[in-house]
């Protein structure tokens, strides 16, 4: 946010400022996205990571317009692609969404027509920016399959998308999406539905396509894959980003109180939690208040709390957390200490 | 424990030889064309208390077995003892009781409620099933029980649709522990929660099996979660058990190259260790057809090769005839306009020289054949001349470390060594 | 959660002492069997001994026989759950309260009911009187030459055109035998609440029981149901009841057998599909792992959450059902005793003075009754369907 530079030679491939969609629903309106700001660099794996309604699918959804209008709506913020304001009205996001912007879902077969060859879809994938051939855009889609790592592409393109498995469909799903060239792939929970084995290789081919130059925002809930995936992680929870820093970073310092409980749920013990259901979530303050075991009464009130360097030392790396310890005043010691804890603990399991 | 029958050291579950074979039929007179191998000669046992996990990749059979324990399927084959009785001869009265005492938790919370009926009458189910009729009494159980998995007796009037997927898998639990179960056949219970969520679920789990007293058999692929809460895990794959063990033991040293896969394609927890292990080939075979001697042969990393072979000229060949038999052909090869064979042998890494001239002529002709764009005659070239003692020979079952393991690397009477890393 | 330590407090079930047989005798199934046994000896004691005569000089008739039965059929399988389950009943009937439009469509039904029932008995057949033949309604006037005698006042119009003003002695007029044309209304409804009994009570059933097992057996027994439902939907029912017409004339149990037992193929091809989905569902095999049977499972997990695409098939069955009685009646293939509304219409559209439209209130009348009928069913269809939805609640 150092906005003032008047030469920006680094110019972030997509930045968002202070995004806020609402749900309304019968029973009121969920604040799903409540003031989300990051930005994702050319070639870059950002990973946003949070539970079920933390609001990081609604996010992503909002960047490209694609999610429900309504019952949702976007009601501030603004999202900068390339240059390209997003949100303005005079923007076609259609020629961005799909053309430079591509998107895979969880379930594939969701987002795969069962009446059509995936070859057909891939055609249309691709004609539907660029004006080809159809021979021309055959061809095309054949090298996409195979690029995505479908053994035996020319032959299967003529297949329907009930006769790949659950990975190989995912991998069209990637093909798809990679139809037009995107510069950047927006990826949510891809490896979620699948076996451990068939996730290895989707996490193999994301890596070939970031080390092809293309960036990548990955949504996921599993720490595993952020550690497999991420050159940066973004933290999500209550609809705010609560943490955000390089991986190693992330992975070595846990900062966020929020963060600690999610590597904790990885420690290997058995342990009973007491925490309030997703409704009860604070409306003012520290979203994660209700749950937090650090929480004091400045965590009440106001906006969700800035974002504060998470290390003590002059280190240049942009590791923050929204959480009042790391401010002005505060003892962050007592969150680092717990910090160190649950990455030992959960890791410590791991490396045997 | 002590209305128990006295059972003496007889494990609760004890499972010999069990098959589930489903027919594939044809025509209007279902004639049977071919079987579906979904259990194939499983054994193992559960003893009491003992929470008892079962990992493998979807298709690997794991959901049939739990299933067929339940009766859910036929048994095609084999016997299941409970408590010491064989399953299959038990009397109506022992049936129902054996019902009773082996309950389901299955994977998917959303749909494990009839959405039309309220929690505290679907928990009470089992109870009515099971003969009683005093609608208070159930009512008294269920709402303890309630409370027991952390939730409200109050919520017994409430509709599946108004809780959060973990509070439904409570109630999953609970309804799975009115009966007062000796054994709790659990299929993925955490498989579709949030972390957070499913480290409660586990813990919760945990703590209901000491209070009640039950054993826990776990259906899962997710190997963090078996590592946390079983004592002890056996690995499926196509329909067979290949290794089975204490879990420490299973998933710290894995003795068969399966096992070692399956826990190598989980990534590390530690962003700087990024290296996942990699099967020879991905293709899960059809279990209606399963590959000869050993079923993990065509995608075996550590399979074995000709004596004539060096490791590392075995090594790019086992993974060339596995692909080409397998038909995973890179991009690069298109058979409709196939390449070169220079191409063909890049592509593949495959070795300039090979000491055996058997082996190097077979493979030029495979090469040959792929550039003709036969694959089937390349794959069969291939088999000719780099038979493997894994597909020619199904594994004895044989016991590393005090468990049982099912491959060749550790038969003593093959030659060949366990890869050891 | 409290601490586990307190271990198993829970009363501890003795399931030695609980009776695992599962109940045989039920309210529903005693009251099926007092009722078909009820009916079975008045019907004995109808066919061998005297004839009976159970409302006025009500000469039963094999028709009638079968719908009480089917009475007895709903009153045991609709009535009584309703009655035991009063929770949800009230839960429904709260719900129910919510819409307008389904509280009034089913008013209208059950108005239906009550007068298809209960009225013909004490009314009995429309009487003839040719003296007062076309009649109009209250409120309207016809040509006063059509009918030898004028119940209401008699204007003189141009000419020497005079008018027959309608009277309170044939409220909606009279048809061209001077049957009041209420008096009919009254006798058609009987006949579409016969249809609707007989639809519920057996059809649907048979639908039902048709598909459930089907879709839980599978195997071969699903493939001859499946081919057999194929078959069925090929043979249209008019066929058949022509085919019986010319043995046994015109008669409203032929029609009801041969439409009836024709028509539930859709219904029962819906069950199994849904039976075949809900089949893996989670409620589903854990009911089954712990010993419920096939029925048990369709009627407490399966038939409640297809709801959704049962209740209006099987109303658009009953409707279809009404629809195709009043189209054969309107043909003139059904007994003309029974005053179907087909036949009513028929009847209206062709008179024998006049022109249709001059009589319109012969036609009109019952096409209107008809009409609100098919429409009524509709909506209670679609009401139902969203009432069940426990989740449609707000
Ligand atoms: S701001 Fe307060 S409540 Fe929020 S994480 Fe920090 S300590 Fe906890
Ligand atoms: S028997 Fe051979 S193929 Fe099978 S697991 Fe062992 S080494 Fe691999």
């Amino acid at each position: 946010m150092s906005g003032d530079h008047s030469d920006p030679p680094t110019e972030p491939l997509l930045a968002v400022e202070d995004l806020r969609t609402h749900i309304h629903a019968d029973h009121g309106t969920v604040r799903a996205v409540d003031g989300v700001s990051f930005a994702v660099d050319r070639g870059e794996a950002v990973c946003l990571v949070g539970e079920s309604g933390s609001g990081k699918s609604v996010t992503c959804e909002s960047l490209t317009g694609i999610v429900p209008r309504p019952p949702a709506e976007i009601v501030d913020g603004s999202v900068t692609f390339d240059g390209i304001d997003l949100r303005a009205d005079d923007t076609d996001q259609s020629s961005i969404r799909g053309a430079r912007i591509g998107h895979v879902f969880q379930n594939p077969q969701h987002a795969l027509d069962p009446v059509y060859s995936v070859g057909d879809q891939l055609v249309e994938a691709i004609t539907i920016h660029r004006a080809f051939e159809e021979a021309t855009a055959r061809e095309r889609a054949i090298d996409l399959l195979g690029r995505v790592g479908i053994p035996r592409a020319a032959q299967r393109v003529d297949d329907y998308p009930h006769e790949f498995s659950g990975g190989m469909a995912q991998r069209v799903a990637v093909a798809i999406a990679l139809a037009a060239e995107p510069d950047l792939l927006i990826a949510d929970e891809p490896t979620t539905a699948v076996d451990v084995t068939v996730q290895a290789r989707l996490i193999d081919l994301l890596r070939g396509l970031l080390d092809d130059g293309m960036a990548l925002l990955l949504i996921t809930h599993d720490l595993r894959v952020v550690a497999a995936l991420a050159d940066r992680v973004l933290v999500m929870f209550g609809g705010t980003i609560v943490e955000r820093g390089p991986v190693e970073a992330v992975f070595d310092r846990p900062a966020h109180p929020y963060t600690q409980a999610l590597f904790d749920s990885y420690d290997g013990t058995t342990r009973l939690a007491e925490r309030p259901s997703r409704d009860e979530l604070p409306a003012d303050g520290c979203r994660f208040r209700a749950e937090c075991p650090h929480a004091v009464q400045s965590c009440a009130g106001g906006e969700q709390p800035g974002f504060h360097a998470v290390s003590d030392g002059a280190s240049s790396d942009d590791h923050a957390a929204s959480c009042v310890y790391y401010g002005d005043g505060y003892d962050a010691e007592q969150i680092r200490s717990a910090g160190r804890a649950v990455q030992q603990s959960a890791t410590g399991d791991d490396d045997d | 424990m002590t209305e128990r029958p006295d059972t003496g050291d007889e494990p609760l579950l004890a499972v010999e030889e069990l098959e589930r074979h489903y027919p594939i039929t044809e025509g209007w007179l279902r004639r049977e064309v071919g079987r579906v191998r979904a259990v194939d000669g499983v054994s193992f046992e559960i003893r009491e208390g003992e929470a008892f996990g079962l990992v493998g990749e979807s298709g690997s059979g794991k959901t049939t077995l739990a299933h067929t324990l339940l009766g859910l399927e036929e048994r095609t084959d084999g016997t299941v003892r409970f408590d010491g009785d064989p399953i299959s001869e038990l009397s109506d009265a022992e049936r129902r009781s054996f019902r009773r005492r082996v309950q389901l938790v299955v994977q998917d919370p959303n749909e494990a409620f009839n959405p039309r009926i309220r929690v505290g009458e679907a928990v009470a189910e089992p109870l009515a099933l099971n003969g009683m009729d005093d609608g208070d009494r159930r009512r008294a159980i269920v709402e303890d029980l309630l409370e027991r998995v952390g939730l409200d007796a109050a919520d017994t009037d409430r509709y599946p649709h108004e809780f959060s997927d973990g509070e439904k898998q409570r109630l999953a639990i609970a309804r799975a522990l009115v009966v007062d179960p000796d054994l709790v056949v659990a299929d993925e219970p955490t498989s579709a929660l949030d972390a957070r969520v499913k480290s409660d679920i586990l813990a919760l789990l945990e703590a209901v099996r000491r209070e009640f007293d039950v054993s826990l058999l776990f259906v899962s692929h997710d190997i963090d979660v078996v590592r946390r809460f079983c004592d002890r895990v056996a690995v499926m794959y196509l329909g067979e058990i290949v290794e089975r063990g204490p879990t420490d033991e299973v998933l710290d040293s894995p003795a068969h190259p399966y096992t070692e896969v399956l826990l190598g394609s989980e990534p590390s927890l530690d962003p700087s260790d990024r290296s996942l292990v990699r099967p020879l080939t991905d293709t899960i075979p059809d279990p209606a057809d399963p590959p000869s001697g050993c079923r993990f042969h065509t995608r075996c990393p550590a399979v074995i090769g000709p004596d004539a072979l060096s490791a590392a000229t075995w090594e790019r060949l086992a993974s060339f005839r596995f692909t080409v038999q397998t038909g995973e052909l890179p991009a690069a090869i298109d058979l409709a306009d196939p390449p070169d064979r220079a191409t063909i042998r890049s592509v593949f890494d495959l070795p300039g020289a090979i000491d055996d001239e058997a082996i190097a002529e077979g493979v030029d002709d495979a090469v040959a054949a792929l550039a003709d764009g036969d694959l089937d005659r390349a794959a069969e070239r291939l088999a000719a001349v780099l038979p493997s003692v894994c597909e020619q020979q199904v594994p004895e079952t044989v016991t590393v470390a005090g468990r049982p393991v099912q491959c060749h690397r550790h038969d003593p009477s093959i030659d060949a060594e366990p890869r050891s890393e | 959660m409290a601490a586990p330590s307190d271990r198993h407090r829970f009363e501890r079930v003795d399931w030695s002492a609980v009776d695992a047989t599962g109940r045989t005798v039920t309210p529903e199934r005693t009251i099926l069997a007092v009722g078909l046994l009820v009916v079975a000896a008045l019907w004995l004691y109808d066919r061998y001994v005297a004839h009976v005569y159970l409302v006025a000089d009500w000469a039963v008739t094999p028709v009638d026989w079968a719908v009480m039965a089917g009475l007895v059929v709903l009153t045991a399988y609709g009535v009584v759950p309703a009655v035991g389950n009063r929770e949800a009943t009230l839960r429904v009937a709260s719900a129910i309260r919510d819409r307008p439009v389904l509280v009034a469509a089913l008013c209208f039904l059950g108005g239906l009911f009550v007068v298809g029932t209960v009225l013909p008995l004490v009314l009995g057949r429309p009487d003839l009187n040719f003296g007062y033949a076309y009649q109009p309604p209250l409120g309207f006037a016809a040509d006063a030459g059509w009918s030898p005698n004028c119940a209401g006042e008699i204007r003189q119009g141009a000419g020497i055109q005079r008018y027959c003003e309608g009277s309170l002695q044939a409220p909606l007029g009279t048809n061209g035998r001077g049957q009041l044309v209420g008096s009919l209304l009254v006798s058609g409804a009987r006949v579409a609440t016969y249809v609707v009994v007989f639809a519920l009570a057996f059809v649907v059933p048979l639908a039902t029981a048709v598909g459930v097992t089907a879709g839980f057996r599978g195997g071969r027994l699903d493939d001859v149901l499946r081919t057999y439902v194929d078959v069925q939907l090929c043979i249209p029912a008019i066929f058949l009841y022509f085919v019986g017409y010319m043995y046994v004339g015109a008669s409203l149990a032929l029609l009801l057998a041969t439409f009836g037992l024709l028509s539930w193929g859709p219904v029962a091809r819906l069950v199994r599909s849904e039976v075949l989905q809900r089949r893996e569902d989670g409620y589903v095999v854990v009911a089954r792992s712990l010993g419920a049977s096939d029925w048990y499972v369709a009627r407490r997990h399966v038939l409640p959450n297809v709801t959704n695409t049962l209740v209006p098939a099987v109303v658009h069955l009953v409707a279809l059902l009404i629809v195709a009685e009043a189209g054969v009646a309107f043909l003139g293939f059904s007994d003309v005793e029974l005053y179907s509304w087909g036949s009513t219409i028929a009847e209206g559209l062709s008179p024998d003075r006049g022109t249709a439209h001059q009589v319109w209130w012969v036609s009109t009348v019952p096409a209107v009754a008809l009409a609100a009928t098919v429409v009524s069913l509709k909506l209670v269809g679609d009401g139902l369907r969203d009432v069940l939805d426990p989740r449609g609640e707000h």
